[in-house]
């Protein structure tokens, strides 16, 4: 029994997860703070958010779609490293499904520059469109999470988005992970 | 025994849900020093570019010595002088250079990661991170030696957050002393490996 306790202690710390936020990020409830980013320079990405082509800089909640999920991540975490396979295979079956019209996906650089950003992309295949914030402007204003971090947003035209649902640590499986959201978001 | 057979298979499983979280080459904030704000730089430069970049040997965490002049005109060498292992934004840097491993050798670069460490520190450290492509060297003893000879030895022992860019002939193209609390841009260092070609 003895030898056991060890094992199990490890195996409780272990369940622990992702360490605990820093500081005070967003949760359930909150509305978005205003924040402002460059349009991604590629078409496709621009495409994908609803933006027009050369649009200089557009807000979160102008993307077209019902919802929109934002992964706090960065070139250096290697949480994100580790999970960047699953989030891909989530964007993958949120198109499967037929909900990309309803829901989107952006990555957010915290710390990362535009070319860090474009490492993290190569490295992984990384098909959703991901933002640079070098001077960790928009982290901050997301209440400084750890990373990975999750953020569902619902978006209503006007209004500030809404935060529905939000998630620190790695994501698990991917389709578990696209259920909740589902769940979360009223989406079929 | 069954009752531990039990315990063991319990413990088995919970270890197996967590796996993902900690132990894929992730190392937790909370294993990480927090030494606060720290005076951004504490040393005065020795070396200035267009000098030829002082040769020096170093024990690495993988067995051996790895010296500056093996590379010569072999490839560029990218010296990247951290603070000390298990603090914050050291062990964000170096992971962050593994995932650029391509970016650096597709312009024919190698990385020296050194520390004024001892090997066992280091090599604990760049274990608990997953591991590193690039040599880790340890300029512990005689201490900050080589830290000492280029000027980045701050005075509590420690070396200074630096980058030093030396080309294949041996000569020293770009040098960085970072603000020690912030991680430099890599985007700024590939730029400067960019002009060498």
């Amino acid at each position: 029994m003895k030898k056991l306790l060890p094992l199990l202690l490890l195996a409780i710390m272990c369940l622990g997860g992702a360490p605990p936020a820093a500081a005070s990020p967003l949760k359930e409830g909150d509305s978005l703070p205003a924040l402002k980013f460059a349009a991604p320079a590629q078409a496709a990405q621009a495409r994908y958010l609803g933006l027009a082509i050369g649009q200089g800089q557009f807000s979160l909640g102008q993307v077209k779609a019902s919802h929109l999920l934002v992964e706090v991540f960065s070139m250096y975490c290697t949480f994100c490293q580790v999970d960047a396979p699953q989030v891909n295979q989530l964007h993958e079956l949120i198109k499967q499904q037929d909900l990309e019209g309803k829901l989107k996906m952006v990555g957010l650089g915290a710390g990362n520059s535009e070319y860090e950003v474009g490492v993290y992309r190569k490295k992984f295949n990384v098909a959703f469109p991901l933002l640079p914030d070098a001077d960790f402007s928009a982290h901050k204003a997301l209440g400084q999470p750890r990373t990975p971090f999750f953020v569902l947003l619902k978006l209503s035209g006007q209004e500030a988005p809404q935060v529905l649902y939000t998630h620190l640590g790695s994501i698990g499986q991917a389709q578990d992970f696209l259920a909740t959201l589902k769940q979360k978001a009223g989406l079929k | 025994m069954r009752h531990s057979s039990r315990l063991l298979t319990l413990a088995g499983g919970l270890l197996v849900l967590a796996l993902p979280a900690w132990l894929w080459a992730a190392l937790p904030r909370e294993e990480i020093y927090q030494p606060g704000q720290l005076k951004p730089v504490d040393s005065q430069l020795k070396v200035a570019v267009g000098q030829v970049a002082p040769d020096f040997s170093l024990p690495a965490v993988s067995g051996g010595r790895v010296s500056l002049s093996q590379y010569r005109g072999k490839k560029n060498v990218v010296l990247s002088f951290v603070p000390a292992a298990w603090t914050p934004v050291c062990s964000e840097q170096w992971p962050g250079y593994n995932l650029a491993r391509e970016e650096f050798e597709e312009r024919g670069t190698i990385v020296l990661g050194i520390t004024t460490d001892n090997l066992p520190t280091l090599f604990a450290w760049t274990r608990a991170m997953g591991g590193v492509w690039f040599p880790v060297l340890s300029d512990f003893w005689p201490h900050g030696a080589v830290a000492g000879q280029y000027g980045v030895l701050r005075g509590d022992g420690t070396s200074e957050r630096a980058l030093l860019l030396i080309d294949k002939a041996g000569v020293l193209r770009y040098i960085a002393v970072q603000d020690i609390n912030i991680r430099p841009d890599l985007g700024v260092l590939m730029g400067e490996i960019d002009k060498l070609r």
